[in-house]
């Protein structure tokens, strides 16, 4: 009678590593583990001269107005809007979706941190409904990724990941 | 053959015995008549193979090398390689200036190596380890840019956007997983949904903006 319990028991974790996605479907409230925050956003670098631009959403001026300034270390000559912008908690063994945008957005699988706490990655890097690039990555706490991507209008448009919490003094 | 008969035969060879005693020897020791009569056989054929008369080319040169080699197999180990050096320095002076700097430079390598070792060299900032583009037309280009402490990852060869396509974003905050079937939805700070994520068999994103 023992032993069906037994290989429920051993079973059930084996078949939860096998397959994430069943994981997901755990009611809610069992939040699963997070190895950290990232604020993923889209950005439009367009050409200063440009008229009638689109709109961008409101957001904590001082944080972007220091994204702002380093975006124009990489591309000079531009002018910055955020589109869109997704805080999110990366999962630790699961999948997890930064999505500033429906059009352009990524994938993050979290591999855990190194020894200097920075977040080892996998990203996927979508437009609409194709994997442009995938990388690996190291992601530092205030030292941001720029992702360019495909030209729009007269400009470029970017996605910015950004580990949250204080960069470590190195 | 006692010892006396052997002083003779040597005497005999430099030519120092008498007739008289030369037939004494012979007829003591008959054997030696055939060993003299192939010692001229041999003679008469090299004499006649080699001209004697031939004189050595440049034979003050030959004479000289000759007297060097041998002072060369005399003289000790230590002397030679004096010799040798002296001998490079006379040929290659800016080479022997480097080699005295070799062991100089052995050392600044090694106090290099070192501090490298030991010093806290700073290693900060995000970093691209790898990229890989499934479309064999893109381009993946990533650098470090010291100023703007940015990594940044330029995917070069994407097709343009149609300036009239409406590229719109979200400001959204984090969902969790749990909410049932691979679909979750994203909301905004003040709690509205705004977009709805689902996730196919195909583990191909499904994005759907939530109109409230």
């Amino acid at each position: 009678m023992r032993l069906p319990l037994i290989i429920t028991l051993i079973a059930s974790p084996l078949l939860l590593a096998i397959n994430p996605a069943s994981a997901q479907n755990s009611p809610a409230g069992a939040k699963p583990a997070s190895d950290a925050k990232v604020w993923g956003a889209l950005v439009y670098a367009a050409d200063p001269a440009e008229t009638d631009l689109p709109d961008g959403v409101a957001t904590n001026a001082v944080a972007f107005d220091d994204i702002s300034t380093r975006l124009g270390k990489v591309f000079p000559d531009k002018k910055f809007i955020l589109l869109g912008e997704h805080t999110q908690d990366i999962f630790r063994e699961y999948e997890s979706w930064v999505v500033p945008s429906k059009h352009l957005f990524a994938k993050i699988d979290s591999k855990g941190r190194d020894p200097e706490d920075r977040l080892l990655l996998h990203l996927q890097f979508w437009h609409d409904e194709d994997v442009i690039a995938k990388a690996d990555a190291v992601l530092e706490a205030g030292s941001p990724l720029f992702i360019g991507g495909p030209k729009w209008r007269n400009g470029r448009l970017i996605l910015v990941v950004l580990l949250a919490g204080d960069k470590k003094d190195s | 053959m006692n010892p006396q008969d052997e002083e003779r035969i040597t005497q005999w060879i430099d030519g120092d015995l008498s007739d008289a005693d030369v037939q004494d020897l012979l007829d003591a020791h008959p054997e030696l008549r055939e060993a003299k009569s192939q010692s001229e056989s041999l003679g008469h054929l090299l004499r006649k193979e080699l001209d004697s008369g031939e004189k050595i080319p440049y034979a003050d040169f030959f004479n000289h090398q000759l007297n060097k080699r041998i002072e060369e197999e005399d003289e000790s180990p230590a002397a030679t390689a004096a010799r040798q050096e002296a001998l490079a320095e006379s040929m290659f002076p800016r080479f022997m200036f480097f080699k005295k700097l070799a062991p100089i430079a052995a050392l600044a390598v090694i106090a290099v190596f070192v501090t490298l070792l030991f010093v806290n060299v700073p290693v900060g900032g995000s970093k691209i380890v790898s990229t890989y583009t499934p479309n064999p037309a893109l381009e993946a280009k990533t650098f470090y840019s010291d100023e703007a402490d940015a990594t940044v990852l330029l995917i070069e060869g994407l097709a343009e956007i149609p300036a009239q396509q409406n590229i719109t974003g979200v400001q959204a905050v984090g969902y969790t997983p749990g909410e049932g079937a691979s679909h979750f939805t994203l909301y905004s700070p003040n709690n509205k949904p705004i977009l709805a994520l689902a996730i196919d068999h195909a583990a191909q994103p499904r994005l759907r903006e939530l109109k409230f």
